[in-house]
């Protein structure tokens, strides 16, 4: 059960150098509602995944982090990052720019370029997840991308229109939340569904690579710990985040 | 029997967990003694390493083949470290274990720039993060569930972690 009742309180700070980080000092120190939205409108140390960076132009895009307190075990946070990948995805389907799909294990492409990043940090109590930070970082109004100019893509650059931030904030969030909705009503098994439907190569076949080798490979199952199960060469292969490489 | 053989076998019966190990040849017998486990915690009893020369019992000093008055007067100091061991393990079974809720990568420390989150003599409390342990991108920040004082780092920065691996021993009296 991941609790869905709370209310967003947004709280809108200025060059921070994580908004995650700043939620997890802030939870050390006191306690912090369920439902708080940190937001920056510029990262200095934004992080990626494996210590990448997450590239931001000051004031241009969407960077927050959302704290809940889930109250669930262990084994089943890749639920969390499952439910807050498919909110991302309902809300981008929603503004009907392009083609939405989840990269595993959670990045969003819209047609086939990466336009959010999620990135989550739980704080554990023995067996239970006792607060998890949801990090998301959401390119809206930035036209140039440096380092990622081919590998990235904003919502300016699909629709050609500005985004206003807050409204599309707002948006954003309730579509999680609704996810989170979704899954308590619903269950785990309509969430991993729906999830690997969303998946980018779970459709058709895409470039993979893993330590043999580039190859043709379709997704056939996301295991409950996140584990991807990805046919390869008629041969069903097992992966972990690190062993396997989308070539897009 | 050579004295290493007699050594490696005291060795693995320490390790294997068996209570008493008798092995008979046709010119000596070897017991070896282990003792017995309680619930966690090693019994203060030390091991038992009896050799005993079949020979000499029947035949007479003589008649023994070279090795085994070689051998029998070896074994108790071969049996030291084995004790030595035990009492170790005695003073470990007084620690609290943290151990991993997951399988995943071991993190010491909050980013590869910062310092560790908690080293070796370190007081920590309750719900203090101790390490992260990442999997799927996901970042669990593991709080300690007991007071104390950080004894050992038994994990390696950066390294896979088992479900239930220990990661640190806490002395509760600290």
């Amino acid at each position: 059960m991941i609790s869905s009742k709370f209310n967003f309180q947004i709280f809108n700070l200025s060059n921070l150098e994580s908004t995650n980080s700043y939620a997890l000092e802030l939870l050390k120190t006191k306690k912090v509602k369920e439902g708080s939205v940190f937001r920056s409108d510029f990262q200095s140390n934004g992080k990626g995944q494996q210590g990448k960076s997450w590239e931001s132009e000051q004031g241009k895009n969407l960077l927050f982090s959302l704290v809940i307190s889930p109250g669930l075990l262990i084994e089943n946070q890749f639920l969390i990052s499952q439910c807050v990948a498919l909110g991302l995805k309902n809300y981008l389907d929603s503004l009907a720019v392009g083609k939405v799909e989840v990269k595993w294990p959670n990045d969003i492409l819209i047609n086939r370029r990466k336009v959010a990043g999620i990135l989550i940090e739980n704080t554990v109590e023995g067996k239970l997840i006792s607060n998890s930070i949801i990090g998301i970082g959401l390119n809206v109004n930035q036209t140039q991308f440096e380092t990622y100019e081919r590998a990235a893509i904003s919502l300016k650059q699909l629709s050609l229109a500005d985004f206003n931030l807050d409204l599309e904030l707002a948006n954003l969030l309730s579509f999680i939340k609704s996810t989170f909705r979704e899954y308590n009503i619903y269950g785990k098994s309509y969430i991993q569904t729906h999830y690997l439907e969303s998946l980018y190569g779970f459709h058709q076949a895409v470039l993979l690579e893993d330590k043999l080798g580039t190859f043709k490979g379709k997704i056939a199952q996301v295991a409950n710990h996140g584990i991807i199960q990805v046919w390869r060469n008629g041969k069903l292969c097992s992966y972990d985040l690190k062993e396997l490489k989308f070539i897009a | 029997m050579k004295f290493s053989e007699i050594q490696e076998l005291i060795k693995f019966v320490s390790k294997s967990g068996v209570s008493e190990v008798e092995i008979e040849d046709k010119d000596f017998k070897i017991n070896i003694k282990t003792p017995p486990y309680r619930k966690g915690k090693m019994n203060e009893s030390q091991q038992v390493v009896s050799v005993i020369p079949q020979g000499q019992q029947i035949m007479g000093a003589q008649a023994m083949p070279a090795q085994i008055p070689a051998a029998a007067p070896a074994a108790p100091a071969a049996a030291a470290p084995v004790a030595a061991k035990v009492e170790e393990k005695n003073e470990e079974a007084n620690y609290v274990a943290i151990k991993s809720p997951m399988i995943g990568t071991f993190y010491r420390k909050p980013s590869p720039d910062k310092s560790e989150f908690v080293k070796v003599g370190d007081n920590i409390s309750v719900g203090d993060t101790v390490c992260v342990i990442e999997a799927m991108k996901l970042f669990n920040e593991i709080e300690a569930e007991v007071s104390g004082k950080i004894v050992k780092v038994l994990v390696d920065d950066t390294s896979p972690v088992e479900y239930d691996q220990v990661l640190f021993l806490i002395d509760p009296a600290g």
